[in-house]
């Protein structure tokens, strides 16, 4: 039975607050889904639009590996791709600082779906 | 509205304990064998910060110290009961079978992160990435996918590794991704009752031999990983919304 949410831990070492960093998210998630406020709306537009670049680049380095991994890519190609990646990997962390948002703003909660990345 | 906390076994005569959201009252609403486990609210109640979401735990874990429990989506409401029973008498068989899966057994939750500054991890400075892209270095892009992979598989052998002595005591598990890249593990798993002690142990002992994690395990939960059935889904997430 819930006595508190410290009867819920079965074993852990050393201080769990590194485990509590997403309760931020989960406060965003239930009272606020959007937000509107005209002056983060250029921040909130840029987070989404960080965000499903974000994705994009993920799921191309994703497959980039893959097909590195599988073999049959010629070295220049392999070293093309690697410094695609590399370059788009260096931008978003530029855009990253320019807008002020950190890896965990690039996320969208999709309800049921779960988390976008 | 109503809001929807589990669908659980009928219970002929032992009342409901405890109350729902917002000191509301708890209601069973069903038919034959199924029943589900309500409150009625005049309007939408508060739904921000913790407390609503340790009140909605609470309602499903005094359901499962009585007997099997389905439990609902936090969050999950109809617009009136009425569909309810339809939709239990509907899905009976699905639902049945669900909570013969989940009869006895509790969710035990394990996290492991490698703390900032451990080996493995990719945390670098937009400088030292933007550094990195400018060098002349004729295979740099090579070197980054070298190192791209060699992330990759050292997490993915890192939570393999903690994950398969974990499901071994387990019914079942099921991972999921970790949200950054230090979480090594984020996983979930449906352990028999008396198999608690056990699993914890493994989990104590999986610390012990990888003192550069912080390993976390937290429960007994409801099955919330390890129930799907699609009448919860098309009764509360479906008409949820609309109400």
């Amino acid at each position: 039975m819930t006595g508190s949410p410290a009867d819920k831990v079965l074993s852990a070492s050393g201080d769990l607050d590194s485990f509590a960093h997403d309760l931020p998210r989960l406060g965003d998630a239930l009272s606020r889904r959007l937000d509107a406020d005209p002056e983060n709306v250029e921040r909130g537009l840029a987070q989404l639009v960080l965000t499903v670049v974000e994705l994009l680049r993920q799921l191309i380095e994703r497959q980039a590996l893959r097909r590195v991994e599988a073999g049959g890519l010629d070295d220049e190609t392999v070293e093309r791709l690697g410094r695609t990646l590399m370059a788009l990997e260096a931008r978003m962390e530029e855009l990253k600082v320019h807008f002020g948002l950190n890896d965990d703003d690039l996320n969208i909660d999709l309800g049921p779906l779960g988390r976008l990345l | 509205v109503i809001w929807l906390y589990a669908i659980c076994e009928r219970a002929p005569v032992t009342p409901l304990h405890g109350i729902g959201l917002a000191g509301a009252p708890l209601e069973r609403v069903g038919e034959g064998q199924l029943q589900a486990v309500i409150s009625r609210h005049a309007e939408l109640p508060d739904v921000d910060g913790l407390d609503a979401l340790w009140a909605h735990e609470e309602v499903v874990e005094r359901l499962m110290a009585e007997g099997s429990v389905l439990p609902i989506r936090f969050g999950s409401r109809l617009p009136t009961a009425a569909a309810l029973p339809v939709a239990l008498a509907t899905h009976r068989g699905e639902l049945l079978s669900a909570l013969d899966a989940v009869r006895g057994r509790v969710e035990l939750a394990v996290r492991a992160l490698r703390p900032a500054g451990g080996d493995g991890g990719d945390a670098r400075s937009a400088e030292e990435v933007a550094a990195e892209a400018r060098a002349a270095d004729h295979d740099a892009g090579r070197a980054y996918l070298r190192r791209r992979l060699e992330l990759r598989d050292r997490m993915d052998a890192a939570a393999a590794a903690l994950h398969a002595p974990l499901a071994a005591a387990a019914v079942a598990g099921c991972r999921r991704p970790g949200r950054t890249p230090d979480e090594v593990l984020r996983a979930s798993y449906l352990v028999e009752r008396p198999a608690m002690a056990e699993f914890s142990s493994r989990a104590q002992r999986l610390q012990r031999e990888h003192p550069e994690l912080a390993v976390v395990c937290t429960g007994p939960w409801p099955p919330w990983s390890f129930v799907d059935v699609p009448v919860l889904s098309t009764v509360a997430g479906g008409e949820g919304a609309r109400a």
